[in-house]
């Protein structure tokens, strides 16, 4: 009896990505957050970004960022996310955002976007989080979750 | 069969400066009534449907279907303002069935308006009411209107089942939207003004399945029976259920798991179990097991028997029993911490469906700001679109909405599942901490007992009399369980056979549609098309739906995909094919007249309005009769109508004129 002849076949299939991960999503929330937090500057820290779209993403933990925004001690849990790094460079080159000075700004085609999310009420919860909070991200607080000072 | 011809129309208005009227003398073929706006040219064609009682096909609540002019007062002319009030008003026709009878319907507008006078031939005249005598409504009293007219126009109306499960003729108001287009709503689709308050079912399809003889109304009663009776079935068999579940909690015993409220997932019999310590035994075998119980005791009372012995026997139950418990509780418990796992899970699925949808939505608003990534815009390489490294195509959006809908669907039916068992499981619970107290409850008695003056002959009584008490309830329980057997039985068997005669009975009503007659109605239709300068490409595309039995592009009702000149077109083509081709078999039904109330030639070019006089007047050839209203420049279609021998009515004031005298029509038709 031959012995069967088994081979391991790479599979042309699709497969699913995390919301988070997919470039449009992650973007849309970048200028949401540049526009809602950057307000009439046009612009945002690129620290206070890359912690407030860490944030945003995990809606679970929105009550213990809440506390902490609001004055609690506890730090909470952030970390490194090349994922929004990428995001940034595409953004970048499609106009949407310039990064200059360790800031990003949100640039005309950006704004379109956010125009597009505010008018046919996307991301409505996102967007009310950072209205309430986003604010009250100040360096100080980043430099905490950065570990950097107390 | 075409089954009328309207051969005049006439309408009287008496007011207190005399008689107004109009009369008009129609012919086969096509009639074209053309007057300038506000002249009376709708009240003229409602007062076809309304002579022929047919008022509830002028669209809904329309209880006065006509202007002032018939009810309140009107002018002598456009230029005067001297009003005239309306007395009484009424219309008649003159009618021809299609053996060539003839008969004349007199009715008020403004007046008896429940009432018709009609004169058949030269016979005396004779009244007949509309509505209703008592409890009997005038399609099925001798004295009623619509009787007569049915009769006249020799159409045997089907029984037809309506939304409430019950049966009602077919009543000729449901049909003549197929033939009477009227100005306000009738162009909006085709059987626009098709009456829904008599409810019946399907109603524009089976008016249609009537006039083409497609013969399905013996199957659609059937299986509007078959759905009752099957009903009916299932609500006796989730009673039956019921009660089982109401013993089981009286008897505290298990309920059964595979006999549930629905049918079609249930089992047709079922055994109550009963839990011991060790075991889950049936009905049946509890009661041998007592009675083998009774004897043994009764052999010890007997013989001396050591006291060690029976309470070590009771003490080994009672463990059993708390052990179980105790089983029952870690199995609910960890079945609760799976449900709340996929609680979790589908929160999580839930919020990420509602992410990717809000995603799709920005995708589509935002189609002129590119959101897409297919290729990276650093490098121009191909890219998947995702921000992790991935060496994987990634789905699409699209997709990936798809993938999360379809474990949204397979989480559901898993926590479905998962809380039956836990129900399940919890009513087990209940029945083995109710034994478990109970023979606790005997533990501690005996041994109690066992420490007085014979104490052991007392016990082994009093454990006989529980066993025999017990055992008569078992015996009764098994009874109840062989009864409710049989009826469980008796109803699946029936709602069995019940569900594969609707499923015959539903594959029959697919194929007793008639091809012949629907690929001729397609066929005229598109011939029609064709002459209202249809391009041939665009032809293919028009069918007759095989399912609604109504014209269709490409599967798609025409109403939402056409444009309004091909839409009107079609109403116009499908229209005038189903006089055309009922006029060729004499199992067909038609009206045997259309009217079209402003046939919307504004929204068609001159050539097709041109294709529709040519192919309306040629409805002679047939014994066809088609009655258009329009206000249309008579200029623009003079030469056609002459050339095609249109019967063309043109005035340029009211229809409505004063009359020299108060004489009126003439007593019996023409």
């Amino acid at each position: 009896m031959s012995k069967p002849n088994i081979k391991a076949a790479p599979t042309n299939k699709s497969l699913p990505v995390l919301i988070e991960m997919r470039p449009a999503w992650r973007i849309s929330l970048m200028l949401l957050v540049i526009d809602v937090v950057g307000e009439d500057k046009g612009y945002i820290d690129y620290k206070k970004l890359v912690v407030l779209i860490w944030m945003v993403i995990r809606t679970k933990h929105w009550p213990e960022y809440q506390k902490f925004l609001s004055g609690g001690e506890e730090i909470p849990f952030i970390s490194v996310d090349t994922a929004t790094q990428k995001a940034l460079e595409l953004a970048a080159n499609k106009s949407f955002v310039k990064a200059e000075d360790s800031r990003v700004y949100l640039l005309e085609e950006g704004k379109k976007i956010v125009e597009l999310i505010l008018e046919n009420q996307l991301l409505a919860s996102e967007s009310a989080f950072l209205k309430e909070y986003g604010k009250k991200l100040t360096s100080k607080k980043v430099d905490q979750i950065m570990g950097k000072g107390n | 069969m075409l089954s009328l011809t309207i051969k005049k129309i006439r309408m009287e208005v008496d007011t207190n400066g005399g008689r107004f009227s109009c009369e008009y003398s129609l012919n086969n073929g096509l009639n074209i009534i053309r007057a300038e706006n506000s002249s009376g040219k709708s009240t003229l064609m409602n007062a076809i449907a309304y002579g022929l009682g047919l008022e509830a096909i002028l669209g809904p609540i329309r209880n006065r279907p006509f202007a002032k002019s018939v009810y309140d007062y009107l002018f002598e002319d456009k230029k005067e303002e001297k009003q005239f009030y309306v007395k009484s008003s009424r219309v008649i026709l003159d009618v021809e069935n299609r053996n060539g009878h003839k008969a004349r319907i007199q009715r008020d507008i403004f007046g008896n308006d429940k009432l018709a006078i009609v004169t058949e031939e030269d016979n005396k005249p004779f009244d007949l009411f509309f509505g209703s005598s008592g409890h009997v409504g005038s399609a099925n009293s001798e004295q009623g209107y619509h009787n007569w007219l049915l009769k006249f126009i020799e159409w045997d109306m089907p029984l037809v089942p309506t939304t409430e499960g019950k049966e009602i003729p077919l009543y000729a108001e449901c049909v003549f939207p197929l033939f009477f287009i009227e100005q306000k709503r009738g162009w909006s689709e085709i059987q626009a003004n098709a009456p829904f308050h008599y409810k019946v079912k399907n109603l524009k399809k089976t008016s249609l399945e009537f006039c083409l003889d497609i013969d399905s109304f013996e199957v659609e009663r059937d299986i509007n029976d078959l759905e009752n009776r099957k009903s009916k079935l299932e609500n006796k068999w989730s009673k039956e259920v019921a009660s089982i579940h109401a013993i089981s909690e009286s008897y505290t015993v298990v309920p059964p798991r595979y006999v549930v409220e629905d049918i079609s997932e249930s089992r047709s019999s079922f055994e109550w179990k009963i839990k011991s310590d060790t075991s889950e035994v049936s009905v049946n075998s509890r009661v041998l097991g007592l009675k083998k119980h009774i004897s043994s005791l009764e052999e010890q009372l007997k013989s001396s028997n050591s006291e060690d012995e029976l309470l070590l026997e009771k003490k080994s139950i009672v463990t059993g029993l708390s052990r179980n418990v105790d089983e029952l509780g870690n199995k609910i418990e960890r079945n609760l911490a799976s449900v709340r796992d996929i609680e979790n899970k589908l929160e999580r699925l839930n919020q990420d469906l509602s992410k990717y949808l809000q995603l799709k939505r920005l995708q589509t608003v935002g189609s002129d700001t590119s959101l897409e990534f297919q290729k990276c815009p650093i490098c121009d390489s191909d890219m998947f679109d995702s921000l992790a490294d991935t060496a994987s195509k990634s789905m699409t959006v699209e997709e990936n909405l798809e993938f999360l809908k379809s474990q949204i669907g397979f989480y559901d039916s898993i926590l479905t599942k998962q809380t039956k068992d836990i129900r399940s499981l919890t009513s087990e619970l209940k029945v083995m901490q109710a034994s478990h107290e109970l023979e606790l409850g005997h533990y501690e008695k005996l041994k109690a007992e066992l420490k007085e003056v014979n104490g052991i002959e007392r016990a082994l009584h009093r454990e006989k009399i529980i066993a025999e008490i017990s055992l008569e309830s078992f015996e009764s329980l098994a009874e109840k369980q062989t009864e409710l057997n049989d009826r469980l039985s008796n109803v699946f068997e029936e709602w069995q056979k019940c569900v594969s005669e609707l499923k015959t009975k539903k594959q029959n009503r697919k194929v007793s549609s008639s091809e012949s007659t629907l690929s001729l109605l397609e066929s005229t239709m598109r011939d029609f098309l064709q002459s209202f300068g249809f391009k041939p490409d665009a032809l293919r595309s028009i069918n007759i739906s095989r399912q609604s039995l109504r014209p269709e592009q490409e599967g798609y009702d025409i109403v939402a995909e056409n444009s309004a000149s091909d839409y009107i077109r079609i109403m116009w083509a499908f229209t005038l094919a189903l006089q055309k081709v009922c006029s060729q078999k004499d199992a067909l039904k038609h009206g045997g007249f259309v009217v079209f109330d402003e046939p919307r030639q504004h929204e068609t070019n001159k050539n097709s309005f041109l294709g529709l006089i040519e192919q309306a007047s040629r409805s002679k050839d047939y014994g066809g009769q088609v009655i258009f209203a329009t206000s249309i420049d008579e200029s623009a279609i003079r030469d056609q109508c002459e050339s095609k021998k249109v019967n063309l009515l043109s005035v340029d004031e009211y229809l409505l004129k004063r009359e020299p005298g108060l004489e009126g029509l003439g007593k019996g038709p023409d």
